[in-house]
């Protein structure tokens, strides 16, 4: 008996010379994400869509006059900082949409599976809930912020390209925009942020996913209802307010630290911020070193263990 | 050599139920084992224990590990069906079999899609478009691709007619299993399977009523039908159960041999689902 149990497994490895790295995994797992949650990349897409139907129709809609204008009192910083600032402009609605898209998607993925009751077929494969988890975990907080800067770099570029081609043709040469230089900084800053806001709300993100982990029901009330409750009851209770400081440093003072309003590209007054000399290495420097910062990340890995503990743990099928 | 499950003392409880009272028992490689028992009676406690998907006490090998600690390991040589895993609305058939051939090493896709071939599912519908009894095909044939050294079934034809439980059943016995199988297999319907098993095991109220292979059946059990005059002889040598059948008392014996019993009657091996009854109620009449 023993020899044929033993032999039986090695004709059987032979698919795994197909290549079943954690990589491969990984990937695999992340599509499935999308492909149940097709939010995750359908309302970005949707959202750069109207933008660029709305720049287009306020261009050909308004007729601004081209000969009448002079750029040529603006400085070449200036010219630098707007051409930014436009790409900031277009950037930012899109990655409000997926912080929102990603919100309710990380609320979801750990829940949804539990509730239509599919867990049990997710386990019945050899796919270890850490490694489940971490998948999840890759979308919201890589996948699709480094998508939605694809996107974004794309949908600035389209428009570039369709106002070039409509001062050319409409008689304003001296009104073209590019900016070679300046658009790979203010892509570079932008990848950066992007990157910089991953790592910040990472564990907000973590804590999300251990409620959807964890909830009964209604993890979207769970996941709200703590932070803005138990804020509310330290102040009635103690006239103290350090639960809700939490909640805010926790929420925006990687903006401050970059020298950024509250947030980046919405905040009154802040726009010229995001492109200008003062969001340069010295800001990014400071942002990336915060302590509080990599200490969040240990914070976030913590809860993804509790999160991937939860789901291996828990037996209520 | 290593059997395939080893439980001893096996217990699980949840509040002051006990699911699962200490039963022990082996599955040795090579063999179709089922576990039958009435609702609640443990059956699905025990498979859950086995597929390290819940906590238990005693002592549980499967396939050699640990189910509790070393899940990951078993999930590469055990596929498993439960009976409420459901698959997901949102999944299109072509997805399911792109998703299991990425994740596992041991899945071959045209299997799958050979058995998909012989019904009416089509690659790009979503899970929540098909019937009920097409979902449980799909799962089926995605499982059934898996070359695994252990199989579990808790309920798998639950929500098919008997013409698709017979070809599954079939495909089971002649396409999928070999000497170097072993599966676990529980259902309602024992009279349509009974042919399949080479091992049964009754749990009854956490218990272990019985655990035989299917030839130490016929050896240890025998029936006997006799007419209602011939009834009271009979019952002198110590049926453990009897009940009347179209004017006539068929009587289930343990330890008496047919020609011992041949001069009172008719005798015969008892079907797994008579002994099934003569053992749940019998017991209950003691």
């Amino acid at each position: 008996m023993s020899t044929t149990l033993e032999t039986a497994g090695a004709p059987a490895l032979a698919p795994a010379a197909r290549g079943f790295g954690l990589a491969n995994t990984l990937v695999m797992l992340g599509r499935r994400e999308l492909w149940e949650h097709r939010g995750l990349w359908l309302a970005p897409l949707v959202v750069a869509g109207i933008l660029m139907a709305a720049c287009i129709a306020a261009i050909l809609y308004t007729h601004p006059d081209l000969h009448a204008a002079d750029l040529s009192w603006f400085t070449a910083e200036q010219r630098a900082a707007a051409f930014a600032g436009a790409n900031w402009s277009l950037a930012s609605p899109l990655y409000l949409v997926a912080f929102m898209v990603v919100f309710f998607y990380l609320c979801d993925c750990l829940y949804a599976e539990r509730k239509d009751r599919s867990i049990l077929f997710w386990k019945s494969l050899p796919v270890s809930d850490g490694l489940t988890v971490a998948a999840k975990f890759l979308v919201a907080a890589l996948a699709i912020p480094l998508g939605v800067y694809v996107l974004a770099a794309v949908t600035d570029l389209l428009f570039v390209c369709f106002w070039n081609l409509f001062v050319t043709l409409g008689g304003g040469p001296q009104l073209r925009m590019w900016d070679g230089a300046a658009w790979v900084g203010a892509e570079w800053r932008q990848l950066l942020v992007v990157i910089l806001a991953s790592l910040w709300y990472a564990p907000i993100y973590a804590y999300l996913m251990l409620v959807s982990a964890w909830a009964r029901r209604s993890p979207l009330l769970w996941a709200t209802l703590p932070p803005t409750i138990a804020p509310l009851i330290e102040w009635l209770s103690f006239r103290t307010h350090y639960l809700w400081d939490f909640v805010r440093y926790r929420s925006f003072e990687i903006w401050r630290i970059l020298g950024l309003g509250p947030m980046p590209g919405f905040a009154h007054g802040h726009h010229r911020d995001v492109a200008s000399a003062e969001f340069g290495s010295g800001h990014f420097a400071a942002a990336f070193s915060n302590i509080d910062l990599w200490l969040g990340v240990l914070a976030a890995v913590a809860l993804l263990y509790a999160a991937a503990r939860i789901r291996r743990f828990r037996d209520d099928t | 050599m290593t059997a395939v499950v080893e439980a001893r003392g096996l217990a699980k409880s949840y509040g002051a139920t006990r699911a699962l009272d200490g039963v022990s028992f082996t599955v040795e490689p090579g063999r179709i084992v089922g576990l039958i028992g009435p609702n609640g009676a443990g059956k699905t406690s025990a498979l859950k224990a086995i597929l390290g998907l819940t906590s238990f006490e005693g002592e549980l090998k499967v396939l050699g590990l640990d189910p509790r600690w070393q899940r990951n390991e078993l999930m590469r040589e055990v596929c498993f069906m439960a009976d409420v895993a459901v698959l997901p609305r949102w999944l299109r058939v072509a997805q399911a079999l792109e998703f299991v051939a990425g994740v596992h090493p041991r899945f071959d896709r045209s299997v799958a899609a050979g058995f998909l071939g012989k019904t009416d599912i089509r690659m790009d519908s979503r899970v929540g478009q098909l019937s009920k009894g097409m979902v449980t095909q799909l799962h089926l044939a995605l499982i059934l691709a898996i070359d695994a050294r252990f199989l579990v079934l808790d309920e798998p034809t639950l929500g098919l007619d008997l013409l698709y439980r017979r070809q599954f059943y079939d495909t089971l016995l002649n396409d999928y299993f070999d000497k170097e199988r072993t599966i676990l297999l529980t259902t309602h319907q024992v009279e349509e399977v009974e042919q399949l098993f080479t091992d049964v095991i009754f749990i009854k109220h956490g218990q272990i009523a019985l655990n035989a292979t299917v030839e130490e059946l016929g050896r240890r059990y025998v029936q006997l039908t006799v007419s209602a005059d011939a009834a009271p002889r009979a019952r002198e040598l110590g049926p453990f159960y009897e009940r009347e059948v179209f004017g006539r008392v068929a009587m289930f014996f343990e330890g008496r041999t047919p020609a011992e019993l041949a001069p009172l009657g008719d005798t015969r091996t008892p079907s797994i689902a008579d002994l099934f009854v003569a053992r749940m109620q019998g017991a209950r009449k003691v």
